[in-house]
């Protein structure tokens, strides 16, 4: 016994001496840990808490921004008599440039403590160009900017080669020369009128009183009153700004930020105007910008149009944008939307030429290698795209993570002060993206795009930019994932070639064809020929459209000029399986290839490169041409159908997209279900749609299940496709009547559907069916969509109220419109296409009581209380044998809680809910349990089961 | 007790609404009906001409049968058995290797004079194409590897012996190869090692292996030329080029091709693979998905469905359909393919029944013991996807499940109460509580241990309740009701049963396949 008390005693000390061991480390540079390359780097560790006198060793391993180990270091050590050690390393890798993670830990296992937002097992330092060496270029030509620098010695602003960002104007001259004091660096900015100097800030509340209403964000005035002190802040901030313009000639002003957030599009008119006219009163010379709108998705480039329908563009004199868009920026459509803005802009600018400028773009990782990566490609490469489609300047967000979970964010360095002090902190640690911006800023700040090169690959972009000496730099990377060979002109025998982080190696080309494999990291060709890819250089081959498209089997038809005497050499891409063609030519002449598609090529987009050659093989131009390949007949408007026998199957359209004549027959799988095997034949004149259905007779699939389905086409050309969807098969009813008035009584039908008995939701209170069980029918009419779910329960309980329904015996139900919606983004439009609201309800005392938990629509669809006219329910609660309760829900739900209208069969409506189950007070189940139907809960509507109309 | 004789069943009429089970096509037999069933699933060689593709398949390497399928067709003609092969193309003409000697092969009949007699066995032949004048293929035209001698040796287009042209053990690196073949045109000798360098070296009549791009990662077991392009095959197959323009090579074949043993091509356009699934067609634009299989599915022990999937247990593979699969649809399986499952698995499946959660159960009579085999696992070196759950069974030959509980046929006896006075080899059950039993002469239905009829007078091979109907398989496939009343009968010999509530499955011998029924519930 006394031998068992002493070893769980040892063990005790044991357990409490690894738990005391902490391992603490830091950099020779502890405010930012970035480095000039060269420069002494020293690490500093610290142990505490060992066993006095313990042998140590302290592990390290340093890994690059791949996580690839470039050195690892043991190092022995004994714990002095307090049971601490404190030592340095020197030697570590700080040659080459780029981001440095030292994994360092004790051979006990102890991690470095995790400081800030910096992970534990880990600290970081960063080696970069020397900021003393980074040119000032002038406004015009400086592109990299930085949205929240951090403090004091910590600043990143020299590091990164950042030039612009925002300014919070100072109260004073006075104040304003003692902030700059002693900062040299060339920095450019505008006024944003945030915080303390944001309109809401620089009136007081007896001020704003009855003149203006909304937060620091939404402020908006109520009145011409309210107008009145809008210009008066906007004309004593551009006053003040006229003794305050450091390294900036000309002021610029924004001010609304992301207005598209709070403000509707006559509010921001409204603001911009009044702005415009105070400002220009102050300073006539300062500069306009706006909107500045939150994101880039598609809904974006709309709702600037529709701000610049009402003359916006006439109040700025640039265009300011928050291009965030998701990873990959090239997929979800960066390039093609910051076009069709620019388009835009140039549509509604009456003449002018309107500049975008981008003051905050960015990708939120958390504090892991893999998310740091995504965040590190996604945000250089977003600053090659903004800068190759020339945007004005771009301003990464942001200098440090500012979550205070410390679990790392949009930061582009760790805050090694959180949670203590988030912002202005004195205190970081580079994340890899830093010096991958870094490295982009130094190689191209000074440049402006030249060209944009498309066609190397249809996962393969890079542009051209060059500087006002015609010094050429190509940037080019492959968005795929996966790695693309590519050859491109160079003009240049021997070239220098960076890798993302802007380390140089020169690379002997191919008569001056350099071969490149691309991958998700950025490479820059460095000084490539001007002649090719300069500002002045001559386009020797001007193809008349660098985008084409056609059918499979099709011709299309490449043509253009040429302004040089040569050989015009066409390569297509291997999928096409054809031989390079070369056709002579004499310099102004033109040139009309035809290039006829196989009958089979599947859809997709296909680069052709054209290469000029002189007599003697030496390449004068290169440019290419991207073919769009559409299938001969599209499906479309795939959907699940229900006949009116109850009949399942797919209905879709299929297209005729070749404009010729064309038959072939369209077949329908579910994988493993026998019955889906459908088939028939169709013809299609040219340019002709139908619309056409299989039946899958004998289907019988469970209702709440998702079904992988194909859709394949085979034309008599041999051209096949085959489009895969995912579908549930679940009908409602129709029910004329039913719920009108908050009569259900004509909807006989007991519920049939049983849910499926898993509990979704804290399954330690769930016993099974006998605790909890339901079924469910659905119905519809001109007025509502219709839900009818009886639930047995062994214990009737619901004590809650209002939006605290759910904790009680109830049901929780959501809508949607749609599932999604392509390209996502926070806009409201997509919001609304989705029209996903999610509503409680419950028997309670004073009846059945209805909850809006979420709406899309916060202004008329309000979340609250829902009354029995606006929304028709039933609740009644009847007893049965054995005293289990029987629960019926009856629920009405108004087409326009869905953002839906003119309803009619063969329409889908989405939806998911859960039956929450209480059988005891707080006290005694901390949680109501839940089965379900569909998901509700998992990023909802992503999830919810597809509702079809059936009359 | 009821006993019902099925000869008088037969000859009483049976009426309009009886239950019946109307055939719903073949899985795992690529010919159609009235055509030669291909009677093996693997292909060990292939080659084309312009008239179609020929292929070896048999139940081992070098013991097959020669078949032809003409060029556009789907639907193969055997052209002779007891052909060891490989069949070999130079480009242009086909080749057969009989043994010891290398026959032309012309509209599927093989030279009367062999081109070149190897006078021994060999491991691997190449022949140079017609384009292949220099290095290697200005030496000898026909090329055989002894991979224990590690030695190449070559023949003349005449059939004259050149004797050792190339000893791979004195080449430099000294790497065991595996495998060697030549690059169409430029006459190099290249050669695959093994595991776990796996690299391809390039070689000069000289015996140097040469730099530059070689050698180059990934290796092959054989190497093919089409169209003037070397092709080397093991998991699918992959194009070697002497001047590789790119990084990325040309590849057909997807994960369920873990043993490819040929490609060849398509008359009609795409790729064939011989493979261990059978002969495997490509579409050139759909490289990595199978648009058909040759093929057939013999020896199927035991079938189990499960949702949409269909696991039939064939010797020492498990092979996975869909249920709505076409007749020449490849099959389903990944992963080891196909899913010879180690686990020192060596099959004698005998019964296999889905589990519910997505694994399957598999009665061994071999090892007296149930397997638990999970489909999910599906990645090379996964663990666990074969688990035994053990049993201590005598002479086990069928299982059931009946409310969770295994009810198992051993040794003549069902391991649950009943009143059986005879033998039992074979079990099922209704979900309401009823016990199928049958011997080879009679089936049994038990409710609460005790026999309520028995109907007799076939032959039995098995038996599955299917929907509220019990389906005999036999000489004769029979489908009785719940009070052992004949309802249908077809006239197919059919052996392994399975069903859900819809279908039944039942493997045909005959065909090498596996027919498909939907039941057709009464009225």
């Amino acid at each position: 016994m006394k031998k068992e008390l002493l070893l769980s005693a040892l063990c005790l000390f044991a357990a409490f001496a690894a738990e005391g061991a902490v391992l603490t480390g830091d950099t020779s540079n502890p405010h930012n840990s970035l480095f000039k390359r060269g420069e002494e780097i020293t690490l500093f560790f610290n142990v505490s808490g060992l066993t006095p006198g313990k042998k140590e060793t302290l592990l390290l391993d340093f890994q690059d921004h791949n996580g690839k180990s470039r050195k690892t270091m043991q190092i022995p050590f004994q714990a002095d008599g307090n049971g601490g050690w404190s030592g340095e390393v020197r030697n570590v890798p700080r040659d080459a440039y780029g981001f440095y993670r030292v994994l360092a830990k004790l051979s006990d296992g102890t991690l470095l403590r995790k400081t800030g937002s910096r992970p534990a097992g880990c600290l970081t330092y960063a080696v970069l160009p020397d900021p003393a060496s980074r040119k000032i270029y002038p406004p015009e030509d400086s592109f990299f900017g930085l949205h929240g620098n951090a403090h004091g010695k910590a600043t990143l602003g020299p590091w990164i080669g950042c030039r612009w960002g925002m300014r919070i104007m100072a109260k004073s001259k006075e104040e304003f020369l003692k902030s700059r004091k002693d900062k040299p660096w060339v920095f450019y900015s505008y006024e944003v009128f945030r915080g303390p100097s944001s309109v809401f800030h620089q009136l007081t509340p007896a001020q704003k009183k009855g003149k203006l209403t909304g937060n620091e964000q939404s402020l908006r005035p109520l009145n011409k009153e309210g107008e009145a002190l809008f210009a008066k802040v906007y004309y004593d901030t551009a006053k003040r700004g006229l003794e305050q313009k450091g390294f900036d000639k000309v002021m610029r002003y924004q001010p609304l930020w992301e207005p598209d957030l709070y403000l509707s599009n006559d509010d921001i008119v409204r603001i911009y105007r009044i702005a415009r006219k105070a400002i220009r009163e102050a300073d006539p010379d300062a500069l306009i910008l706006g909107p500045c709108f939150s994101h880039i998705g598609i809904g974006s480039v709309d709702a600037h149009r529709k701000l610049f329908e009402k003359g916006f563009l006439d109040l700025v004199d640039e265009v300011s944008l928050h291009p965030y868009i998701q990873y990959p920026v090239e997929e979800n459509g960066l390039v093609e939307n910051i076009r069709a803005l620019r388009e835009t802009v140039r549509k509604y600018a009456k003449g002018r030429t309107i500049g975008i400028r981008a003051n905050e773009s960015g990708y939120s990782a958390k504090a892991t290698p893999s998310e740091e990566r995504i965040q590190m490609h996604g945000q250089v490469r977003a600053s090659l795209i903004l800068l190759g489609e020339g945007i004005l300047s771009n301003e990464p967000f942001y200098g440090y993570d500012h979550g205070a979970n410390g679990e790392g964010d949009y930061g582009l360095s760790y805050n090694l002060t959180i949670p203590h002090h988030i912002w202005a902190t004195e205190k970081v640690a580079p994340r890899p993206v830093l010096p991958a911006l870094a490295a982009a800023s130094y190689l191209l700040e000074g440049h402006r795009p030249t060209g944009v090169i498309e066609y190397l690959g249809d996962t393969v972009l890079g542009y051209s930019y060059a500087d006002r000496n015609d010094h050429c730099v190509i940037a080019l990377w492959d968005f795929s994932g996966r790695n693309t060979d590519v050859r491109i002109e160079t003009g240049r025998d021997r070239i220098d070639v960076a890798d993302i982080m802007g380390n140089r190696k020169t690379v002997k080309t191919d008569n001056g064809s350099l071969a490149l494999t691309l991958t998700e990291s950025p490479v820059y060709i460095l000084d490539a020929d001007p002649k090719l890819w300069g500002r002045n250089a001559e386009r020797k081959i001007r193809p008349d459209s660098a985008d084409l498209t056609c059918v499979s089997g099709g011709e299309a038809t490449l043509s253009g000029s040429v302004l040089a005497d040569g050989q015009l050499i066409l390569k297509a891409p291997a999928a096409l399986r054809m031989k390079d063609s070369a056709v002579s030519l004499k310099k102004g002449s033109r040139y009309l290839i035809k290039v006829r598609l196989p009958q089979t090529l599947p859809e997709g987009r296909y680069p052709f490169q054209l290469n000029l050659t002189d007599g003697k093989g030496r390449i004068l131009a290169s440019t290419g041409i991207r073919l769009g390949v559409r299938p001969p007949v599209a499906v479309e408007n795939g959907q699940a159908y229900c006949s009116s026998n109850g009949t399942f199957g797919l209905r879709f359209t299929l297209k005729n997209l070749s404009g010729s004549d064309c038959s072939g027959s369209v077949s329908s799988r579910i994988p493993g279900v026998p019955e889906s095997r459908k088939r028939a034949e169709f013809s299609l004149k040219g340019n002709e749609s139908r619309v056409l259905t299989l039946l899958f007779p004998g289907f019988e699939p469970p209702p709440f299940r998702s079904f992988h389905t194909e859709l394949s086409v085979e034309l008599s050309t041999g051209y096949r496709s085959r489009i895969q969807e995912e579908f549930n098969f679940l009908a409602a009813d129709y029910l004329p009547g039913v719920g009108r008035n908050g009569d259900f009584s004509a909807w006989k039908a007991s519920p049939s559907l049983k849910l499926p008995g898993e509990c979704l939701r804290s399954p330690e209170f769930h016993r099974g069916a006998e605790d909890l069980s339901a079924a469910i029918a659905f119905g519809w009419n001109e007025e509502y969509f219709l839900l009818k779910i009886r639930v047995q329960d062994d214990v009737f309980l619901q004590n809650s109220r209002g939006r605290y329904l759910w904790n009680g015996d109830s049901i929780q139900l959501g809508f949607a419109r749609k599932r999604s919606v392509p390209r996502t983004s926070n806009s409201v439009g997509e919001q609304r296409q989705l029209a996903f609201s999610e509503i409680n309800l419950g028997l309670t005392p004073e009846g059945p009581e209805a909850w809006r938990a979420y709406t899309f629509d916060p202004e008329s669809l309000k979340t609250g209380p829902l009354s029995l006219q606006e929304f028709p329910r039933s609740i009644t609660v009847t007893k049965g044998n054995g005293g289990r309760v029987e629960i019926l829900y009856q629920v009405a739900v108004p087409w326009h809680f869905i953002n839906l209208e003119n309803v009619r069969p063969g329409m889908s409506v989405f939806c998911a809910g859960t039956v929450n189950d209480r059988d005891a007070e707080y006290k005694k189940q901390g949680d109501v349990s839940a089965i379900g139907f569909f998901q509700l809960k998992r990023l909802p509507p992503k999830y919810f089961g597809e509702i079809l109309l059936k009359k | 007790m009821r006993h019902i004789f099925l000869a008088g069943l037969l000859a009483s009429s049976v009426t309009l609404s009886a239950s019946s089970l109307e055939y719903s096509g073949m899985l795992g037999q690529s010919q159609p009906e009235g055509k030669t069933p291909v009677p093996f699933t693997a292909v060990y060689s292939a080659a084309s001409d312009a008239s179609g593709t020929y292929f070896i398949t048999g139940p081992y390497r070098g013991g097959g049968e020669l078949w032809r399928l003409p060029a556009g067709s789907r639907t193969a003609e055997r052209i002779r058995t007891a052909t060891p092969g490989p069949v070999l193309s130079d480009g242009t003409k086909l080749y057969l290797l009989d043994n010891t000697r290398l026959f032309a092969l012309e509209n599927g009949k093989k030279s009367a004079q062999p081109v070149v007699d190897l006078k021994r066995k060999f491991d691997l032949i190449a022949i140079a194409d017609d384009a292949t004048k220099t290095e290697f293929g200005a030496v000898a035209r026909y090329f055989a590897y002894d991979r224990k001698a590690k030695k190449v040796y070559g023949w003349k287009a005449d059939g004259t012996a050149l004797g050792e042209i190339l000893d791979l053990s004195k080449t430099t690196p000294q790497t065991p190869f595996y495998s060697m073949g030549f690059l169409p045109g430029a006459g190099y000798l290249i050669a695959s090692t093994g595991y776990p360098e796996l690299r391809t070296y390039r070689f000069t009549p000289d015996g140097k292996a040469q730099s530059g791009n070689w050698p180059v990662r990934g290796s092959a077991s054989e190497f093919f030329s089409l169209d003037g392009v070397c092709w080397g095959v093991d998991a699918g197959a992959t194009t070697f080029r002497d001047h590789p323009v790119s990084a990325k090579r040309e590849k057909v074949g997807g994960e369920t091709d873990r043993y490819t043993y040929a490609v060849c091509k398509d008359p009609k356009g795409g790729f064939f693979l011989a493979t261990s699934q059978g002969l495997k067609h490509y579409r050139t634009d759909s490289p990595s998905e199978s648009d058909f299989r040759i093929g057939g599915l013999p020896w199927v022990s035991a079938i189990a469905i499960s949702g949409e999937h269909v696991f039939a247990v064939c010797g020492g593979a498990i092979h996975r359909l869909l249920l709505d699969d076409l007749p020449d649809a490849p099959l389903q399986n990944a992963g080891n393919e196909a899913w010879r499952v180690g686990a020192n698995w060596s099959s004698s499946g005998i019964a296999a029944l889905p589990n519910g959660d997505g694994t399957i159960l598999i009665l061994d009579k071999g090892k007296k013991g149930i397997w638990k085999f999970d489909p999910s696992r599906t990645r090379w070196g996964d663990k666990n996807r074969m688990r035994f759950l053990g049993g201590s069974f005598t002479a086990p030959t069928d299982m059931a499940l009946l409310n969770g509980q295994t009810i198992v046929a051993d040794s003549g006896k069902l391991n649950v109460k009943n009143d059986l006075t005879e033998p039992v080899v074979k079990v099922d059950a209704f979900p309401s509580g009823e016990i199928v039993a049958a011997n080879a002469g009679k089936v049994f239905l038990l409710k609460d241990g005790k026999t309520l009829w028995t109907f007799s007078g076939a032959a039995i091979n098995d038996i599955a309740v299917v929907g509220d109907c019990i389906a005999v398989s036999g000489d004769k496939l029979l489908l009785l009701d719940r009070n052992g009343k004949l309802q249908a009968t077809r006239n197919q010999r059919l052996t392994a049963l399975a069903a859900d509530g819809k279908w039944l499955l039942a493997a045909s011998p005959d065909r090498k396949g596996i027919l498909r029924f939907k039941l057709k519930s009464g009225k």
